[in-house]
């Protein structure tokens, strides 16, 4: 085993070297924390010692959540295997039976490793029950990087590369009811796959009235309803395990990632019916495995799930819940009056800060020196980059650079987030100054 | 062996450039000690090569250029361990791309501070040393960005530019006691600062460079060894651009 210390001191600029030099610079250039050398109460702390809160929402427990890290001993301290050979894995069955009670919807699970492998496990599934080609997702949404994926997905720097896609996959507008009305009367839709708020689409929440006729529209035309839960699952919301638990019809399936594996291993779920698994996948033996993942089903993941959700109690997702409501409210009214602020939106710990682009040439990519870029806006980059320096580890929405994304994590004290409102507030002053 | 027996202090040699320049001194014969400012383990590392090219133990001072209190231990250690000091090369140096717009007071601070005034301090502090003994050389480490025409960060551009004032000033103050000051500025390299520039800017250079390719610090660090040796004895208020010729 290689030197820690030795890693943590050379294996950045060997990132930059032997994975992705691009990456290594874009985050140089903005000015993002990037040596980060440990982990300190669910914060990051750089090598220069700057203490830095994680905004991104993968961990939603914050780094290295002690609970997560001792499961995860524990098992390493028994002689139990991580992998089983005939795939039966009993830590995994624990874990299916868990989250399908967890959500009390769902009766039938399917672990991967990514958010990308569920939906291509909700894809495969919705085409193997319906044998048709069409699958139809919304403008805006982010779904994944792998083909089926990156279908979904509308033209853009995640998708114009790697043309020609997924035949059959195509977005209609964002809460568009006669579009998705005309999407399905074909009767050739096997899914339709949507986020309940679309994250890097500029944290937008399905209207209320789209929802219902989504719901309603795919029942009555046979085709999969997906909720794509990958970002709001798990507490993320504030409206409970699940975004869609209060929808008219749950969807027929759910996806889930991110901090699932309490941000310390890799884990996805794909939860469905077993109706729906056994009517695609129920013919015989081969059928049943034609679809499959070989890590997906591994031990030391499904600990760490089943230590995530022992640590996700109704208390925490209310906390979620309140704290996200305070948190909102706080940037409204501190970011009021500004010129620059359009909009403060989403909920619980899901929150976009929609901002108007700045008006003047000396603050656009082009004079960056990135004429490339000069259609994007660079007001959320610009706040982002501001925030770095006060030890806010923000985010921009990938389709929408205007929008600033806050998700902290859900054991985040009350005062952090007073000072994360400080810190929006004067970065939000400091680009007005720059005009 | 050009720079036997020399006692040399490299500022900001623990990576990059500086790293290079430690071990190219200590394979031409030279003590060498230097500076750094936070890396402990990188600083490790560089000591660990001196010793590996052939150097004797090299001396390891952490802080701050911009420090006074720094700069006038580091210096006062050596003069007192080493009975003087024979070449000061201030390499020590930081960045930021950024443009004008977003350049802000502290940003602008840092980089003067580390930059200008670090050498400023830092030569004050060895030439006591040097003119007392009519012998020595100061080495300025320059950059491009103040010699060609090239978009490069507005105040790392303008903290390059006044060593070369600094250069020419103090070559001729100096000269009359025996010592020498140069600068030499160094192109794009392959490792330190440079590889934080965009990829289409390194491209552009690339492109532009006659020889079509970064520069190697060790490259670098042996134009340095020459310039701070007895062979270029005659040699001050020299400003050389080592850029595969832009």
């Amino acid at each position: 085993m290689d030197d820690l210390d030795e890693v943590l001191r050379d294996g950045f600029d060997e990132y930059r070297e032997f994975v992705n030099p691009l990456v290594f610079q874009r985050a140089s250039l903005a000015g993002e924390p990037l040596r980060v050398t440990r982990a300190e109460d669910g914060r990051l702390v750089d090598a220069a010692g700057l203490e830095v809160e994680d905004l991104h929402g993968t961990q939603a427990f914050g780094h290295r959540h002690p609970a997560i890290a001792d499961a995860l001993r524990r098992f390493l301290a028994t002689d139990a295997p991580s992998w089983y050979p005939s795939r039966v894995n009993p830590f995994a069955g624990r874990l299916a039976r868990r989250l399908c009670e967890r959500t009390g919807a769902y009766d039938n699970a399917f672990l991967a490793c990514t958010g990308s492998d569920a939906v291509e496990a909700a894809l495969k599934l919705a085409r193997a029950l319906t044998r048709r080609p069409g699958l139809v997702s919304l403008e805006g949404g982010y779904h994944g990087c792998t083909y089926g994926s990156l279908s979904l997905m509308q033209q853009g720097y995640l998708r114009d590369p790697f043309e020609p896609c997924v035949a059959g996959a195509r977005a209609i507008p964002f809460g568009d009811v006669d579009a998705l009305a005309r999407a399905l009367a074909g009767g050739d839709v096997a899914a339709v796959v949507v986020e309940p708020i679309q994250g890097e689409g500029g944290v937008r929440a399905l209207p209320d009235a789209f929802v219902e006729a989504l719901c309603d529209l795919t029942a009555r035309h046979g085709t999969l309803l997906v909720a794509d839960e990958v970002q709001t699952a798990l507490g993320r919301t504030g409206r409970g395990f699940l975004a869609t638990a209060g929808w008219p019809r749950r969807p027929d399936a759910v996806l889930l990632a991110k901090h699932l594996g309490g941000g310390l291993v890799p884990i996805s779920a794909m939860l469905t019916r077993r109706d729906l698994f056994v009517r695609a996948y129920g013919e015989d033996f081969a059928a049943g495995e034609s679809h499959n993942t070989t890590m997906g089903f591994n031990a030391l993941s499904a600990v760490a799930a089943l230590a995530a959700l022992d640590l996700l109690t109704p208390d925490l997702l209310a906390r979620v819940r309140d704290e996200g409501a305070w948190l909102r409210a706080a940037l409204a009214e501190r970011l009021g009056g500004s010129p620059l602020v359009r909009e403060v939106r989403g909920e619980g710990f899901m929150l976009g800060v929609a901002l108007n682009a700045p008006d003047h040439p000396w603050l656009g990519f082009e004079h960056f020196g990135y004429p490339g870029l000069r259609e994007r806006p660079t007001i959320a980059p610009l706040v982002c980059h501001r925030l770095y320096r006060r030890g806010f580890f923000a985010f921009t929405c990938g389709h929408d650079w205007s929008v600033l994304r806050l998700q902290p994590r859900f054991d985040i004290p009350r005062e952090r987030l007073a000072a994360l409102v400080d810190a929006i507030a004067e970065a939000v002053a400091w680009v007005e100054g720059l005009l | 062996m050009r720079l036997r027996d020399k006692r040399c202090l490299i500022t900001g040699g623990s990576r990059g450039l500086g790293r290079a320049l430690v071990t190219t001194f200590a394979r031409h014969g030279a003590r060498v000690a230097f500076t750094y400012s936070t890396h402990d383990g990188d600083a490790a590392e560089a000591a660990r090569l001196v010793e590996a090219a052939g150097g004797a133990a090299s001396r390891v001072f952490k802080g701050s250029v911009a420090d006074p209190a720094h700069v006038k231990a580091t210096v006062d250690a050596l003069a007192a361990e080493w009975g003087g000091l024979d070449v000061l090369v201030n390499n020590a140096a930081v960045t930021q791309v950024l443009p004008i717009s977003l350049l802000e007071e502290a940003d602008w601070d840092l980089v003067m501070d580390t930059n200008v005034k670090g050498a400023y301090l830092m030569t004050r502090a060895a030439l006591r040393h040097m003119i007392r003994r009519r012998a020595g050389h100061v080495l300025m480490i320059g950059n491009f960005a103040s010699e060609r025409v090239i978009e490069a960060p507005a105040h790392y551009a303008a903290s390059k530019a006044a060593l070369r004032g600094l250069t020419d000033a103090l070559a001729r103050e100096v000269g009359r006691h025996g010592v020498r000051v140069n600068l030499l500025a160094p192109g794009l390299l392959d490792v330190g600062m440079s590889r934080a520039l965009p990829q289409h800017r390194q491209d552009e250079y690339v492109a532009r460079a006659p020889l079509g390719r970064l520069g190697r610090a060790e490259e670098v660090a042996e134009f340095a060894a020459f310039l701070c040796s007895d062979e270029s004895a005659f040699t001050t208020a020299a400003k050389v651009v080592v850029d595969g010729g832009l």
